[in-house]
């Protein structure tokens, strides 16, 4: 009888051990412990789980509401993170040759399950990136956030913004279509307008002088590892200066009379209501991504013919600007502009360090500097919808209710 | 089991419905990954007519390596990759030997000796509308298996 | 909080499903099995029984290994090689016995067909959808395709007969008047020399009936054609492409020495003679003999040797003939001076290249 009741409690244990110890003994080797429920626990888990660590353990109630920052860093680290994972997919099937190259995106389309959806996940979200990160500065611009001592981290910005726009154009030519082949030939035209160095530049990024198997091998070495592979570090770096450099701006941290905020009025944890409302955003996000992805097929033209020029050739869209300015100008357009914006950029969190208007929209401090920016924005925005919209062959203009004549 | 209080529930609920489409958009991703095309050789095609194979004769078909041979019970297709590792088998003869590990194999495919775990398979073979010989390699078939030509 | 996650997660849910909905049951499937079915209830022995049911509803595709590439035409058009399905109708019609001469399985389907071999859907193959316009050339409208690879004259006149009525009607409604076709006609309206690249034969078909509907304000007049008329003009008209997809369906071998032709033409402005270190030609004359080397130059763009070529050059069938290896070496180097005034161009070949050429030229005798 004791036998039995030994192998009995042994089962028992053995039941337990399985059935819940188990799942929790691999819960909380995953998460370094139980499920946060107290809030002692719930300021611990921030500090102790690698994702989360990159939070501060309590936020201000300001900075989850929406306008205080549309949530827009956020959105263009999670459209890094889908180019990355749909990247990665779309690598096992493609091949960076010119004879494969075009079949592969074709195949991607016609008979690989899910393929199709990838390829335009990608493309729609590489394109959304650009625009994130674009609204992502103004937002940084208009409330003000570059000001000391968020100095460096703009720069960081503007340095992914440039790897956001290298990424977006290198991974233009790899459908090698007609459209993206005159592309990125026009494309790497403007860089070779470049004073000295130009022409040099572009015999570099091309590997020779025309866009050929060299230029493809070329730019897909750099969209697929060379470019991510630093975005990934400064995007890192960028991130981690956020939280170093005292989280969001706030109106009332740049005032020398208050410089520590009560630490109690409108804070809360960051776990569960902040790590929720980032689920919510990606979620979304992801719920936008895949209905533009399902109701409309990124562009693929014919297979890339180097004898028959498109009429007109167009850049990558948010190179059009340039176009449409290299078209009056090629030294303006070509080097002035890119160089004088760049240079502005860069510079800027250094020229206006007047501490005013920290974390607060458009401030009225700052007119100037709004009215500088928004007229630049503004420019940048007209002159991209004349080349997108309202060039036509032989650059042309033409407005939308004109038609465009054939080539007959 | 302790009963969960409400907003336990809640917070249970929240967690797992995320989980769903995380799951969801998993499982997709791995299906992506598989083929639905390959671009070697088909697992079923056309070898020739039949009076490319004469009463009595042996082929060897080295791109699909596949033996067809042609007897007087009829035709007949037998894999020649040797079910050890993978080589192709010769022929020889009392049979088929492997020329990597020495497995031998005898003129129906049985092992006679060496490493092969199991004998050559035979496939099934089926003549096409058009009058040519199919053979099908995802479907082996018993061994004295053959083809009677009408 | 919790709520919103639960709702949105929902939604994402019901887009994944969408997104798995989308891919389900692809059109194809329906083409092969009502295949089978029809193959089955047709079948008049036990034999095409165990054919019909062994039959597997994938996607099938003819793997080109010449011209490097692969078509899956054959996915719906399954029966395109099962001679019980002579009368019946599309897509599950076997191919008309032409095919003889051009198998499949080797010259594939888009070679005389057109259409978007790679597509498993009437929309994307028949090239209505959204990538490609690329409508296929059925019946009299494959004749145009013969004109990919062979010279206008070399082919039997009934088995182009489309083209020919359609040349005849060109020369006799004067369409030279206005239009020019190799170098040849006047100059009011567009270059007719490369139509059949630059539009599809539907484009071709309802610009010809009525320009004005295609292109408004067209001057074009409006030949009262018939219908047949019509269909044989485009057909002719399909015959005239650019250099490149003249060169599209050639072998593979020929199209890569094409390509790196096309690599070493020297940059605009650069003197004849170039220097060695740029000379690419040097290492790749060992892959490919002088016979690629001619296809890929362009050689038989304008020249024929036997029934495959162009006719703007002589026909080159004989040529060793008529002149030695040293004659063909200083014609290729410099044509001007061989033959001043002559359409032959300079090509820039570099001395292995010309080798090769010559080597191959002097065997046709």
């Amino acid at each position: 009888m004791k036998g039995i009741a030994d192998i009995r409690a042994k089962i028992s244990r053995a039941n337990e051990l399985m059935g819940r110890e188990l799942p929790r003994r691999f819960y909380r080797s995953v998460f370094r412990g139980n499920y946060p429920g107290t809030v002692r626990q719930q300021l611990a888990v921030v500090v102790n789980n690698l994702i989360l660590h990159v939070h501060p353990t309590r936020v201000y109630q300001r900075s989850i509401k929406a306008k205080t920052t549309f949530g827009l860093g956020l959105i263009c680290f999670y459209l890094f993170i889908i180019e990355w994972i749909t990247g990665v997919f779309l690598m096992f099937y493609y091949e960076p040759s010119t004879g494969a190259a075009y079949g592969r995106i074709l195949d991607l389309h016609y008979t690989i399950t899910f393929g199709r959806v990838m390829r335009n996940l990608h493309r729609w979200a590489a394109e959304a990136m650009v625009v994130a990160v674009v609204l992502h500065m103004c937002r940084v611009f208009y409330t003000g956030a570059y000001k000391p001592p968020r100095e460096f981290n703009w720069v960081l910005g503007v340095v992914l913004l440039l790897l956001t726009l290298a990424l977006s154009f290198t991974g233009y030519l790899l459908p090698w279509d007609q459209l993206s082949f005159w592309a990125v030939t026009v494309g790497t035209n403007i860089v070779s307008y470049a004073p000295v160095l130009g022409l040099k530049l572009r015999f570099l990024l091309l590997g020779g002088d025309t866009v050929g198997s060299d230029a493809l091998l070329r730019f897909y070495t750099l969209h697929v590892i060379a470019i991510p592979a630093l975005a990934a570090l400064i995007i890192n770096y960028h991130i981690w200066r956020v939280i170093k450099d005292g989280g969001l701006a706030h109106p009332q941290a740049s005032e020398e009379k208050a410089p520590q905020l009560q630490r109690t009025e409108g804070v809360i944890l960051t776990f569960p209501r902040v790590v929720y409302i980032e689920l919510l955003v990606f979620v979304v996000l992801m719920v936008g991504l895949l209905a533009a992805s399902l109701l409309f097929d990124a562009p693929l033209e014919e297979e890339a013919n180097p004898l028959r020029p498109s009429n007109p050739s167009k850049a990558p869209w948010y190179f059009l600007g340039l176009q449409e300015l290299v078209s009056y100008s090629a030294f303006w357009g070509g080097v002035m502009v890119p160089t004088v914006l760049t240079a502005f950029l860069l510079l800027l969190p250094y020229a206006d360090r007047r501490p005013d208007g920290v974390g607060v929209w458009f401030a009225r401090e700052r007119t100037g500097m709004i009215v500088l920016w928004t007229v630049i924005l503004i420019g940048i925005i007209v002159t991209t919808v004349i080349g997108v919209y309202l060039r036509g062959p032989n650059w042309n203009f033409y407005w939308p209710w004109q038609g465009w004549p054939g080539p007959h | 089991m302790r009963k969960l209080s409400r907003e336990e529930f809640l917070t249970w609920l929240a967690w797992s419905s995320a989980g769903l489409p995380a799951a969801l958009l998993g499982i997709g991703s791995f299906r992506f990954l598989v083929p639905n095309l390959v671009f070697g050789p088909p697992t079923m095609f056309k070898v020739g007519k039949p009076r490319d194979f004469p009463l009595g004769s042996q082929t060897f078909l080295p791109e699909s390596r596949l033996f067809i041979a042609s007897t007087e019970k009829g035709m007949m297709a037998m894999s020649a990759v040797c079910t050890h590792l993978g080589c192709t088998v010769a022929r020889v003869e009392w049979g088929f030997q492997c020329p990597c590990h020495g497995s031998k194999f005898d003129s129906s495919g049985r092992v006679l000796a060496g490493p092969a775990p199991q004998p050559l398979p035979w496939f099934k073979i089926l003549q096409d509308p058009d009058g040519q010989l199919i053979v099908d390699t995802w479907r082996p078939v018993p061994r004295q298996t053959f083809l009677k030509l009408t | 909080m919790e709520k919103w996650l639960g709702w949105l997660s929902l939604i994402l849910t019901l887009t994944l499903g969408w997104t798995v909905w989308d891919a389900s049951r692809p059109e194809w499937e329906q083409y092969q099995k009502a295949y089978y079915r029809v193959a089955l209830s047709r079948a008049e022995n036990e034999a095409q029984r165990e054919w019909a049911r062994s039959q597997r509803v994938e996607i099938r595709q003819l793997q080109l290994k010449e011209r490097d590439t692969v078509e899956r035409c054959v996915t719906c058009h399954a029966a395109y090689d099962n001679p019980m399905f002579r009368s019946y109708r599309e897509p599950l019609r076997a191919h008309s016995s032409l095919v003889e001469s051009h198998p499949p399985k080797r010259f594939g389907c888009t070679a005389c067909h057109g259409g978007e071999g790679r597509a498993v859907t009437t929309l994307e193959a028949h090239g209505e959808g959204a990538i490609l316009a690329k409508p296929p050339l059925k019946g009299e409208y494959a004749q145009a395709a013969c004109y990919n690879c062979h010279g206008l004259s070399t082919l039997p006149p009934q088995a182009t007969a489309a083209v020919v009525r359609g040349q005849h009607l060109v020369n006799r409604y004067f369409c030279l008047a206005c239009h020019r076709i190799n170098g040849e006609g006047g100059e009011e309206g567009p270059d007719l020399s490369a139509a059949g690249s630059d539009r599809s034969w539907l484009w071709l078909y309802a610009h010809t009936a009525r320009p004005q509907g295609v292109l408004g304000g067209s001057t074009m007049p409006i030949f009262s054609l018939t219908r047949d008329e019509i269909r044989d003009v485009t057909v002719y008209l399909m015959t005239l492409l650019n250099s490149r997809d003249q060169l599209k369906n050639l072998p593979l071998r020929a199209r890569r020495a094409a390509k790196d032709y096309v690599a070493e033409k020297p940059v605009e402005g650069a003197t004849g003679d170039k220097p060695d270190s740029r000379d690419i030609g040097d290492g790749i004359d060992f892959k490919y003999g002088g016979r690629d080397l001619f296809q890929g130059a362009g050689c038989s763009l304008c020249h024929m040797i036997g029934i495959t070529g162009g006719e703007v050059g002589p026909a080159l069938t004989h040529i060793a003939r008529k002149r030695d290896a040293k004659d063909l070496e200083r014609l290729l180097k410099d044509p001007e001076q061989v033959l001043p005034g002559g359409k032959m161009p300079q090509l820039y070949l570099n001395e292995r290249q010309i080798r090769a050429l010559v080597g191959y030229l002097s065997t046709l005798s």
